[in-house]
């Protein structure tokens, strides 16, 4: 008795024996799919693609205004329990002493408390100009759950890691041999808050994920 | 065996009016937000072809690929199993689910799984199956079959989703989709975090890494994948792709195509289940593999319908879609794609009529990210079904009087002749006749049909000619 | 470059609108080319081709290619029919002793304005409409996806005097012909039509100009059944100076 394996693998290789199905001769050129021109500003364009996707973009000179802007963003939308990255995947020191002046909760834990936290925290690998994308991945101290469950997503980020298109960013990886994707079970690019079209194409935002994306976006220290 | 025949879904289609209503609202957007998406690119035509040799680079080398990802997806810490057709697929599934002693679980959209007929097989082992996409909530209420690849519930106008969550769970009438959406949104969250299964299909499979990739934009696929314990991905052994360079160029065609987006809200990059060190995500991650006629596929003239990517575009585009939607096509894979993919997966005789429900316009194929040519296949779709005798006699005798005629010039101009005098005898000096006789007035049903002129061009010519000969004697 | 050039009028334009056929050819006498008409010419074989019949398709293809043997160029005032000899040809002749014939008639065959425009370089043609008159273009499938003819009509078009040339909304969408398509399935092939009609009504035009007898029959017959006074004619028909409306 064959596997299913066997069998399948078995029947693909036979397939590709008659024939070779396709010519397939021409090298890839990498043409990159998005238009981005060679002398312009990323931030910029960063800023206004996160726009064009209903996020907003917070941009903080520096360390103090970029808690000033967590700050007004906590209070604004009433938060009492933040599910948050530890502090040293943050690229801000003092978040959890502003939460402690601001009387909030970090929470930890299983999905179910988590699920109750209003807010998210967290910080992003990189971020792509050309699209207004920020990349997330998981690991230790890195919860999927503080991007996903919480209705108001603040993500943090300095202007050094935006990169210009998702080719670059793919071009990173590979040059550590992706060791990104043996690490990390989830990587994920987000583009602006959750949406859909599905009633009538009529877009609607925020769904199952956020239904608000921040991202507070810091000016490096020169 | 088709369950409704076609002409009449068509009929039915047709005379439909909150179809043609939603029908006409969601192509008319889904084709203008991708001629936008994909008219901003660098090189759309460019991209297109770069896209499409991905994929036949892909088609030519699945078997190493698809070993080279089970490799990759153990060494992350996951499980592949293979499945042959629907049942095994299906059976995997429940085996797996028996052996966690699963209850509840939470799907992302996969096409894959409507073809194996995977929900009706847990729910018939009492497994609860809730899907996610808020489409497809929606339409598994109302208990009907997705009628679009990317945009399931096309088919339903906005009132009649809100009757229906106001019938099934009780919402407040309203005609606002905010509303709607955020209602769902609630009922949703309980379900996510009591599943103790999340199932997903998967869009790429990229085998230098063992990454299934996910496009999505509502957060259900994230949600679904990282909630539960035990994560599924079911893919077609066709979804794999070889490199990451490959990822990039597919997966944005296949947003600016689908949706007109130039990314989808969430790309999930999966690679195996949590890893011990992380603080959440499934423990178990299980991929597996269908082949379900496509390694049959492979192996003939249609291989090149394997390199689909499921973005819908040439749903939104085609004629023939825009005017009866999905559901007439009687399967899980509506549109262009449909009518080539359902004969060749279940069997050409299955459903005899679908590569003919086409003029062979050709607008799936400009539309088609990785430039199938749907028309071609069609045509030899049909010309399968000719030699498998399913026309009937009096199809076969007339094509065969047809050829006589027409080869020969004596018969054509003859024909000609007689076809010309009977259709102005038949017109009476209107021009036009308002009914053929049988087989022919399918047309009148719709149209008038010209008198034939007279004299025709042959004889015209001749006769110009004639008089300048004799004017030069 | 004088070339030996056939005209190949088409079944549809031999018989059913012979006023084009006139129209492609005094077209091409205008352009400085003496086609000649090969006499035992009769159909390209596209209808049986269509509805699947290959051998049927190739018996009358075969005879195709027996009467076109000679020439360096064949051109006809169809796209349908150029697309069919110049893509199917090749295919349908696969492994046939005729493969070599039917490959030299398929590179050599073009359809009227892709010849003027690309072959010889024509641009005004000296034509004029009777009056001022408002037009679109409604682009026939197999020229414009098939061959990519757009650009040509339009260009010629341009150099037609009383004729201001406007863009209907759904230029490319099919008219729902599809050759057998419109009896076999003549529901749909009525609904793709009414979509057509609703286009052109809702273009601000007097007249639809098109480069496929066939869409032209279509299109017609439905203007005729709804009481419309418009109509689609061939665009031969407005570059020979020979249209009435």
């Amino acid at each position: 008795m064959t596997s299913a394996r066997d069998d399948i693998l078995r029947a693909l290789r036979t397939a590709l024996n008659t024939q070779a199905p396709f010519p397939a001769d021409e090298t890839p050129t990498g043409l990159p799919v998005t238009r981005l021109e060679p002398s312009e500003d990323l931030v910029a364009r960063f800023a206004a693609e996160v726009e064009r996707v209903k996020g907003q973009v917070h941009r903080a000179e520096n360390a103090i205004k970029a808690l000033d802007f967590v700050r007004d963003l906590l209070v604004a939308h009433r938060v009492q329990r933040v599910v948050m990255w530890d502090e040293a995947h943050l690229p801000l020191r003092g978040l959890p002493a502003l939460l402690s002046a601001l009387d909030i909760a970090h929470v930890h834990g299983s999905s179910a408390a988590i699920a109750e936290a209003e807010a998210g925290i967290t910080g992003a690998d990189w971020a792509l100009a050309a699209t207004g994308t920020l990349v997330l991945s998981s690991g230790p101290g890195r919860p999927r759950m503080a991007s996903l469950l919480p209705p108001l997503h603040i993500a943090l980020l300095t202007e050094d890691r935006i990169l210009p298109r998702l080719e670059d960013y793919l071009a990173a990886q590979r040059a550590t041999r992706y060791s990104v994707f043996r690490y990390s079970s989830n990587v994920t690019l987000i583009t602006g808050s959750s949406r859909t079209s599905d009633i009538e194409m009529h877009p609607v935002f925020g769904v199952h994920g956020p239904l608000e994306l921040h991202i507070v976006l810091i000016k490096n220290p020169v | 065996m088709e369950a409704v025949p076609f002409e009449r879904a068509v009929h039915l289609a047709l005379a439909d009016e909150q179809l043609q209503i939603a029908l006409d609202r969601g192509t008319t957007r889904g084709v203008n937000a991708r001629l936008a998406a994909m008219g901003e690119t660098t090189d759309p035509q460019a991209l297109r072809h770069q896209a499409r040799l991905a994929r036949e680079r892909a088609l030519n080398r699945l078997p190493e690929l698809l070993e080279q990802l089970e490799r990759n997806v153990i060494a992350n810490g996951g499980h592949v199993l293979w499945a042959r057709d629907a049942d095994e697929l299906n059976q995997h599934i429940l085996t797996i689910c028996r052996q966690h002693n699963v209850r509840h679980v939470v799907k992302a959209k996969s096409m894959v799984t409507e073809e194996t007929g995977l929900n009706h097989a847990l729910q018939a082992h009492g497994i609860d199956v809730v899907e996610s996409d808020l489409g497809e909530y929606i339409i598994q209420l109302a208990g009907e079959a997705p009628s679009h690849i990317v945009f399931p519930m096309l088919h339903k106008t906005k009132e009649a989703t809100a009757q229906l969550l106001h019938d099934k769970l009780g919402m407040p009438l309203t005609d606002q989709p905010e509303v709607m959406t955020r209602f769902v949104r609630g009922v949703m969250r309980q379900k996510y975090l009591q599943a103790d299964l999340g199932i997903s299909g998967v869009n790429f499979a990229i085998a230098e890494t063992g990454t299934i990739a996910t496009v999505e934009n509502e957060g259900n696929n994230r949600l679904s994948t990282s909630t539960p314990p035990i994560h599924v991905a079911v893919m077609g052994l066709e979804k794999v792709i070889a490199t990451w360079e490959d990822y990039a160029v597919l997966v944005q065609l296949l947003s600016r195509s689908a949706t007109g987006q130039r990314m989808t809200v969430y790309n999930n990059l999966i690679s195996g289940p949590r890893r011990p060190d992380e603080p959440d995500g499934p423990e178990a991650f299980y991929l597996i593999i269908l082949d379900n006629g496509r390694s049959r596929i492979l192996a003939s003239e249609y291989a090149e319908s394997l390199a689909c990517i499921r973005c819908g575009a040439c749903l939104n585009a085609c004629p023939v879609y825009q005017n009866i939607g999905g559901h007439a096509y009687g399967w899980v894979y509506p549109g262009p794609i449909g009518a080539i993919v359902t004969p060749l997966l279940r069997g050409p005789l299955t459903a005899p009529r679908l590569p003919y429900a086409s003029s062979l316009c050709g607008a799936c194929q400009t539309a088609c990210p990785v430039e199938i040519n749907i028309p071609d296949m069609l045509l030899k779709l049909r010309r399968d079904l000719v030699q498998a005798g399913d026309p009937t006699l009096g199809w076969r005798i007339g094509m065969r009087l047809w050829a006589i005629a027409f080869r020969s010039p004596l018969f054509y101009r003859l024909g000609g002749r007689i076809a010309s005098w009977l259709t102005r005898a038949l017109a009476r000096d209107k021009g036009y006749l308002r009914r053929l006789p049988p087989p022919f007035n399918g047309w009148t049903d719709h149209r008038d049909f010209p008198a034939f002129g007279a004299p025709s061009f042959r004889a015209r010519y001749l006769a110009r000619a004639n008089s300048r000969s004799n004017g030069k004697r | 470059m004088v070339q030996r050039v056939a005209y190949f009028v088409t079944c549809i334009a031999d018989t059913v609108f012979p006023e084009i056929g006139e129209a492609g050819f005094e077209v091409l006498a205008r352009a400085g080319v003496s086609p000649e008409f090969p006499l035992g010419q009769t159909c390209c074989g596209q209808p049986a081709f269509n509805a699947g019949f290959n051998d049927e398709a190739r018996q009358v293809a075969e005879h195709f290619v027996e009467v076109f043997a000679d020439y360096e160029a064949i051109v006809t005032p169809s796209g349908s029919c150029a697309a069919m000899v110049k893509h199917y040809y090749p295919l349908l002749f696969r492994g046939h002793r005729r493969q070599a014939n039917a490959q030299r008639i398929a590179e050599r065959t073009y359809e009227l304005t892709e010849y003027l425009v690309d072959v010889l370089g024509v641009r005004d043609l000296n034509a004029a409409l009777p009056r001022p008159t408002r037009a679109a273009v409604h682009d026939a499938c197999h020229g414009y996806r098939g061959l990519g003819i757009a650009r040509q009509p339009r260009l010629l078009l341009s150099y037609v005097r009383n004729l201001t040339l406007v863009e209907m909304i759904g230029h490319d969408q099919c008219c729902g012909f599809g050759g057998l398509f419109a009896i076999k399935m003549s529901a749909l092939s009525g609904a793709m039509l009414r979509d057509k009609l609703a286009a052109i009504q809702s273009t601000e035009c007097d007249l639809i100009i098109t480069g496929d007898a066939s869409c032209m029959m279509h299109i017609n017959g439905g203007l005729s059944r709804v009481g419309s006074p418009r109509r689609v004619v061939h665009i031969a028909q407005v570059l020979a100076g020979n249209v009435r409306y």
